[in-house]
């Protein structure tokens, strides 16, 4: 940090500040609700991505250790993230910073898969399942979080000039038309990034157990359902255990891709109504696959009880991450000067309403434009006309 | 450039679109008519207006503002001492220095607000004692304490500043929509000015600066100080739009971040004289040890004050 000046060191440290701030209110946002109906005890939890908080029978809150392993992890996490902000503030505006945002979400992620390679091995002494315990679930939606938020925000708002720059340049090719499919606003851009970052981070945070071709989710899905489909043809019917065994699979794949990939899947939906790219219908399409893991799990509970369980789990998804999001793409619409609401606030109504007056002078205007045309009997005049001539409705 | 109307166009209310069609002579017999219709209509007969009309920008002439050894005195002060100062079109120079260091006054002198002790003020070719007229009609002025009509609207000052600079009345329309939008004007359109906040008033001068034809010959003393980010922003990156357009700007400020991000070439003033004066990179030739605009500004004003 030499070379910083004072007021950038500030400046630097307010910003980080901010980014903590909002990194642990939303760590803290529950995502959603599982109510579970159980024969003996009523109990149900309430869960973050960093915490799940259970209401006992007692109503005596519990919450999941975190370890200092897992504070460790954080900081790990946030640190090529400093080193882009620090970067950033050293940099005139005029200069890119997208390079060097690729590069800091690559060494996130790369980051990401050691930590979690290296936790999950550590935690499988203590699991004879070889899944991700709890505390390590919320490393994908952190990391998701620390991206949006300390590299692609402020890209997207510094480098806004950049792209227009590009609106006229040849739009013949694949990258052309991609380029033209999303002029001046640049959302496009923020867009394909939310979805390949969720896939990124997943990705490096699957494959950090094991080989590629042996990772814990092909495991997980695929084991389960070929040890289930075993035991259906062993006992020639859909048990409780095969069920259990199919489920377990979903949960884990549940656990793994938390509710952020879906998540995701609605913000982009939101981006797009925003634009007015696409109706309120297909909004309420993109809220609803959005809920689609939850309703997955829930439904998956209540069938293995009437195969002979002994509970169930409601899950009720909680959207305050998604609105977090939608609020920030949004502020930053409004940045660019781009609220289509407004726009179309200020548009009005589809039909304008002509004043009498003014149909009167128009009246006049053709009545007299008429005569001429007549006293002058001269056809080359009629294609002059033509440019005033009343639009019907 | 039709394009760029075209969306205009698309984005104005009922009655400016009725207004529009006034300016156009476009007659309209139905008392309600669908809205791209009427579009429609407006943007086939400016169309034709354009192509018939000579519509090519006129350039500026190189430099578009020459300041020739001015000094400026008040009473025994010397504000202003032998300044020499060129902006080409497709320029935009920061004037920076720290207060009192005759920025503002520069400036005044070269809008013709006051005249100099000695030396000569060229404006496009024009100069400033014997054309007055003409080089205030091309130079636009934001000062550092916005002032303006009181009990004019803002959409009647935005007009009123058009007709005395004979904008055709189509532009004016035109122009006025483009920049309320750009400047979020739309909600105090028919404010009083003696009403708005100091940042509102600051975006009426800009907008009003804006209702001319481009390109333009801008001088403006802290255009970023009062305004919110969302304002900001907009005006830099306009502010870049008319750099590429050919529009030749003096900015004086001693925000340096802004500074730095916007302009070409630097005059650093010191006690009314010019202690340095080129590029960033230039400036740090001159000035060794020196990594930003901010270390070069505080080596020529001063030295760098130890931590």
């Amino acid at each position: 940090m030499s070379d910083m000046t004072g007021e950038s060191r500030v400046v630097f440290l307010k910003q980080w500040r901010n980014y903590i701030i909002l990194l642990v209110i939303i760590l803290l946002i529950p995502y959603r609700w599982a109510l579970p109906y159980t024969t003996t005890s009523t109990w149900f939890t309430i869960e973050g991505l960093f915490y799940i908080l259970t209401l006992g029978d007692n109503y005596i809150l519990q919450m999941t250790p975190v370890y200092l392993l897992s504070a460790i992890n954080l900081i790990l996490l946030i640190i090529p993230s400093i080193y882009f902000t620090y970067r950033k503030i050293s940099r005139t505006e005029k200069e890119s910073i997208k390079s060097l945002g690729l590069v800091t979400i690559l060494l996130t992620l790369i980051v990401l898969a050691i930590i979690s390679k290296e936790s999950f091995i550590s935690n499988l002494q203590y699991d004879t399942a070889p899944s991700p315990t709890p505390n390590l679930q919320y490393l994908p939606g952190f990391s998701l979080l620390l991206l949006f938020f300390t590299i692609i925000v402020p890209i997207f708002t510094r480098e806004d000039n950049g792209q227009d720059q590009n609106i006229d340049e040849d739009s013949t090719g694949i990258l052309g038309r991609i380029k033209e499919q999303f002029p001046k606003t640049g959302e496009g851009w923020l867009t394909t990034l939310l979805f390949i970052l969720p896939a990124g981070v997943t990705v490096s945070f699957l494959n950090s157990g094991f080989f590629v071709f042996d990772g814990n989710l092909l495991f997980e899905v695929f084991g389960s359902f070929y040890t289930s489909l075993f035991e259906i043809v062993r006992f020639g019917q859909f048990t409780y255990y095969s069920g259990s065994i199919v489920f377990g699979g979903i949960v884990s794949l549940d656990n793994l891709l938390g509710s952020f990939l879906w998540s995701t899947l609605l913000v982009v939906f939101a981006l797009l109504y925003l634009q007015e790219k696409i109706q309120r219908r297909l909004l309420i399409v993109g809220g609803l696959l959005s809920i689609i893991p939850h309703l997955f799990l829930m439904f998956s509970s209540i069938f293995l009880f009437i195969y002979g369980g002994t509970s169930f789990q409601v899950y009720v998804p909680l959207p305050l991450l998604q609105i977090c999001v939608v609020l920030i793409i949004r502020r930053v619409n409004q940045m660019k000067g781009i609220d289509a609401r407004e726009l179309s606030k200020r548009r009005g109504s589809e039909i304008v309403k002509v004043p009498i007056g003014y149909i009167l002078t128009s009246s006049i205007r053709r009545l007299s434009r008429g005569f001429r045309r007549e006293e002058k009997e001269s056809p080359s005049n009629a294609t002059d006309t033509q440019s005033g001539e009343e639009v019907n409705s | 450039m039709i394009s760029h109307e075209r969306e205009i166009i698309n984005s104005m209310s009922g009655p400016e679109l009725i207004r529009l069609a006034k300016a156009l002579s476009v007659p309209f017999t139905k008392r309600t008519i669908k809205r791209s219709v009427m579009e429609q209509s407006l943007y086939e007969t400016l169309e034709k207006i354009r192509k018939t009309s000579d519509n090519e920008l006129c350039e500026l002439k190189t430099p578009a503002i020459n300041i020739l050894e001015m000094r400026k005195d008040f009473g025994r002060k010397v504000a202003v001492r032998n300044l020499k100062l060129e902006v080409n079109p497709g320029e935009i120079v920061g004037l920076v220095g720290p207060n009192g260091a005759g920025k503002t006054t520069t400036l005044r002198v070269l809008t013709g607000i006051i005249k100099p002790t000695n030396g000569t003020i060229i404006v496009n070719g024009h100069r400033m004692d014997k054309n007055p007229i003409e080089a205030k009609m091309k130079i636009g002025y934001i000062p550092e304490r916005p002032t303006c009509y009181p009990s004019l609207k803002v959409r009647e000052y935005l007009t009123f500043i058009a007709r005395i600079y004979n904008v055709p009345r189509v532009d004016t329309l035109l122009r006025i929509r483009e920049y309320v939008t750009r400047f979020q004007l739309d909600e105090f359109l028919n404010s009083y000015i003696g009403t708005l906040s100091k940042g509102n008033l600051q975006r009426t001068l800009l907008a009003g600066i804006f209702v001319r034809a481009p390109p333009f010959i801008l001088a403006l003393d802290e255009p970023i100080y009062g305004l919110d980010p969302r304002g900001a922003w907009s005006l830099k990156a306009h502010l870049k739009e008319l750099k590429k357009q050919g529009s030749a700007i003096l900015i004086s400020t001693h925000i340096l971040e802004v500074a730095e991000a916007l302009c070409d070439r630097f005059y650093i003033m010191n006690d009314g004289d010019i202690v340095g004066m080129g590029t960033l990179d230039e400036l740090k030739i001159q000035c060794p040890d020196t990594r930003n605009l901010e270390e070069v500004f505080l080596t020529l004003t001063g030295g760098i004050p130890e931590e």
